[in-house]
């Protein structure tokens, strides 16, 4: 084992706080497909602006929070859902959840490219450069 | 997801030593939690940009491979600086024996 650096004991710390918010978000998404109003679902969720390949994987576990995901998006950021017709999702739920939706999208991509990074990072670090 | 929790559930089970069941959990731990979050990303990616089949196993395969790479990433990780018994801690040590 190569002996432990500063670098190696901040790279330990980022990473380990990195995860642990990333372990936060998935908590967050299981809320949020809680809470997704169903009026969405029953008016949005079937063809044909989801292909029934699309609608059977992404029901029920294990994918089900995938559709959450992708709603979350459409409601924060409207014009992403025009390729499919959902640009007008957002009128049927409360506006704090399309808030909250954005505030997510916008903490969690960084947080899981920065995860991503860090896995690259550790790949040249620990396998490469050994 | 299921196949690969029990795995790690009997490869704990087979292994005596503490440390090592821990790097084991660590490591299912974090990449079915990456995996997870990469299934969120696809999602948000999915909503703008409808994909075909292909597209669809180069994103599964990217993800799995990514988060096999960070599972692997921080177990190397604990070995070098845990010291924390999650196993025991959590009660997986009770359940996977």
């Amino acid at each position: 084992m190569n002996e432990l650096t500063l670098f190696d004991d901040i790279l330990a710390i980022i990473s380990v706080t990195v995860f642990f918010c990333l372990m936060l978000s998935l908590v967050f998404i299981l809320m949020m497909h809680f809470l997704m109003p169903k009026k969405v679902l029953e008016t949005y969720f079937k063809e044909p602006y989801f292909r029934p390949a699309e609608i059977t994987m992404f029901t029920g576990f294990p994918f089900g929070y995938i559709r959450t995901a992708m709603f979350m998006r459409a409601l924060a950021f409207p014009s992403s859902g025009k390729r499919r017709g959902v640009e007008n999702a957002y009128k049927l739920v409360p506006v704090w959840y399309c808030k909250v939706s954005k505030y997510f999208i916008i903490i969690f991509v960084p947080n899981l490219a920065l995860l991503m990074l860090l896995t690259v990072i550790g790949f040249i670090r620990y396998e490469l450069w050994k | 997801m299921g196949v690969g929790l029990t795995a790690a559930c009997m490869q704990i089970a087979n292994t005596t030593d503490t440390k090592e069941k821990n790097e084991i959990f660590v490591e299912t731990i974090t990449s079915t939690a990456v995996g997870a979050g990469l299934g969120t990303a696809i999602g948000l990616f999915l909503i703008s940009n409808p994909i075909g089949w292909g597209t669809a196993i180069v994103l599964a395969v990217g993800s799995t491979a990514m988060s096999y790479g960070t599972g692997k990433f921080l177990r190397n990780m604990y070995d070098q600086y845990g010291e924390i018994d999650f196993v025991a801690g959590t009660g997986v040590d009770r359940v996977c024996k």
